[in-house]
């Protein structure tokens, strides 16, 4: 039977099966969430309508920024933690050593020439501990037409000595402080006439040529010979009527060292000649006196220093010094250049010197050395009062015994007895003996 | 690893003898190549002990260096050169044509090491020379790994 539309309907309506309250309340659900999704899309749609403005901004000021770039109006870019050279090929180092070194000593006392304790006057020493030969460097190489341009700043803590009571915050002391540039040497730095072959030993011979000064130097060198020729600054140093060593200041003439290295298969050697120009200008004495006239005196020197290997990488170490007026030059200026009288005359005296040492190894670790030094002058005693002849050097000499130990690459450990003897021309004499216990790391 | 453990290796490659693998054909080192061995060992040696030089600044412990690796790098050419002509008779066995042609690439290899290591050392380039000397340690042990007598 057919039945019409508006029969049809309602009786269609009528047979759907109504929602339960289950179904019913799910429908709700996701009418509230379509209706909060809603709402956030209307939320982020205005927004966006926001942002899209600022991107455009952001747009238009890049390209602000790369217009200007390209012309060069912008600052360098700024950041932070950039180590600014003067030049972009500059290779910058630093490095250092950390030594600490223990120190008992009878009496108490340096291991150094000149002032080795008389008998008189020493006292049992105390136990001496420092770091202050620790050191600190800075060191560039930058790259020219010309070849390599090196430079070095070195400082050490041996300046000022502070208290050891409380901080034992000792000063910063320069060393070295210099460049290097196509075989000229512009600075402070080591003189030419120091011994270029040294002693593998804790504390420096007695003899020791060490002098840091300002200089100008100029160095050819090929695979088998150096050629230094050094112009180097004048101090001369005289010993007065009181036994006192001066320094007239009043040096016009650098002083002059032409040396010679070499480096055959068999170990290493150097000789170096020093020519100085020993002058004073009314100069004054240590009890104020003023002489009253001037006088210059030249003054030579040679020096000679060499290493000879033996078996296994044993090896002995040796240098000589010889000169008349070398003063300054050789034991740590022990002795003066020569003695200024009453008037001003100058009379030079001859300095000699040496040392030898030999280094065996026990493995490849352990090593140690042997070693002697000596040295002494012929001083002007005319001229000086006998009373103050205690203050006079004469002569000095020594040994050294160690063991050293390389715990690790650049590392080194030791442990070494030292003995001197120092001799015035009063006739005191004056000996120490000193053990030294060294930790060091080169980093 | 410092310079003195890539000393130690160099040394070891160029002085121990290390089995070679049964693949190789034997071949028996050179009374010459341990000459040159031994310039090495010991110029390695002057190299890591320069640092204990005493009164010496860093630019001249740096001139020292440059020294020592100038004359390292002419022994390592010279070994270079005597072992790629190292003549046949001096051998035990002879060397099938590929083999010559891997162990004379290690030889010039070996020379353009000891090229480097003198390129780095004229330009004071000693930042540089552990890596050189690395490399150099590098082709030294490759070759004994292949060619090196199994003693």
């Amino acid at each position: 039977m057919r039945m019409s539309a508006p029969v049809f309907l309602p009786l269609l309506l009528l047979s759907l099966p109504l929602l339960s309250a289950q179904e019913q309340n799910e429908l709700d659900a996701l009418k509230a969430q379509a209706e909060a999704l809603s709402q956030r899309i209307e939320a982020y749609a205005s927004t966006r309508g926001n942002n899209r403005e600022t991107d455009a901004m952001k747009e238009e000021k890049a390209r602000g920024y790369i217009m200007d770039d390209a012309a060069g109006n912008n600052p360098p870019m700024e950041q932070k933690g950039i180590l600014e050279m003067s030049s972009a090929d500059t290779v910058l180092s630093v490095g250092g050593r950390i030594d600490m070194q223990s120190i008992v000593s009878w009496p108490e006392g340096p291991y150094i020439a000149g002032k080795i304790p008389l008998d008189a006057s020493g006292e049992n020493g105390q136990l001496l501990m420092s770091a202050r030969d620790s050191r600190l460097w800075v060191k560039t190489r930058t790259p020219t037409e010309h070849g390599p341009v090196r430079t070095l700043i070195e400082v050490d803590f041996l300046g000022t000595t502070a208290s050891e009571a409380t901080a034992n915050s000792h000063g910063l002391r320069l060393r070295h402080a210099y460049l290097q540039a196509a075989g000229w040497t512009i600075g402070q730095t080591n003189s030419a006439f120091n011994s270029y072959v040294t002693l593998d030993t804790i504390r420096y011979p007695l003899n020791y040529t060490l002098v840091r000064q300002p200089l100008i130097r100029y160095s050819i060198n090929d695979r088998l010979f150096g050629y230094d020729l050094s112009f180097e600054q004048p101090e001369s140093t005289l010993l007065d009527k009181n036994g006192t060593i001066i320094m007239p200041q009043d040096d016009i003439v650098p002083d002059v060292v032409a040396r010679l290295r070499y480096y055959p298969a068999w170990g290493e050697g150097s000789l170096a000649l020093l020519g100085r120009y020993i002058t004073q200008d009314q100069a004054t004495l240590s009890d104020g006196t003023v002489v009253s006239v001037s006088d210059g005196v030249f003054g030579w020197g040679v020096n000679v220093s060499g290493k000879i290997k033996l078996f296994e990488l044993d090896d002995i170490r040796f240098d000589a010094q010889y000169g008349v007026g070398l003063g300054r030059y050789v034991a740590f200026n022990a002795f003066a250049a020569g003695s200024i009288d009453a008037d001003g005359g100058i009379d030079l005296q001859a300095t000699y010197g040496g040392h030898i040492g030999y280094r065996h190894w026990w493995t490849p670790k352990w090593r140690s050395t042997l070693a002697i030094s000596y040295a002494a002058t012929d001083n002007d005693m005319a001229n000086i009062y006998a009373a103050d002849s205690s203050r006079v050097n004469s002569e000095v000499y020594g040994s050294q015994l160690n063991l050293l130990w390389i715990p690790l690459p650049n590392g080194l450990v030791g442990l070494e007895y030292s003995k001197g003897v120092r001799l015035v021309e009063s006739g005191d004499e004056g000996e120490i003996d000193m053990v030294s216990l060294l930790v060091r790391y080169d980093f | 690893m410092g310079l003195l453990g890539l000393s130690l290796l160099v040394l070891s490659a160029c002085v121990s003898k290390e089995t070679v693998p049964s693949q190789s054909s034997e071949f028996v080192a050179n009374k010459e190549h341990k000459i040159e061995s031994e310039e090495l060992k010991i110029l390695m040696r002057e190299l890591n002990m320069v640092v204990y030089d005493r009164q010496k600044s860093e630019l001249d412990r740096d001139d020292i260096r440059r020294r020592y690796a100038l004359n390292l790098a002419d022994v390592i050419k010279e070994l270079a050169y005597k072992v790629e002509n190292i003549p046949l008779n001096a051998t035990e066995k002879v060397l099938d044509d590929q083999e010559k042609a891997v162990y004379t690439r290690y030889a010039r290899e070996l020379y353009m090491d000891g090229e480097r290591i003198d390129i780095v050392a004229q330009k004071y380039e000693l930042e540089k020379l552990d890596d050189a000397i690395a490399k150099t340690e590098r082709t030294c042990e490759r070759c004994h790994a292949l060619f090196r007598d199994g003693k």
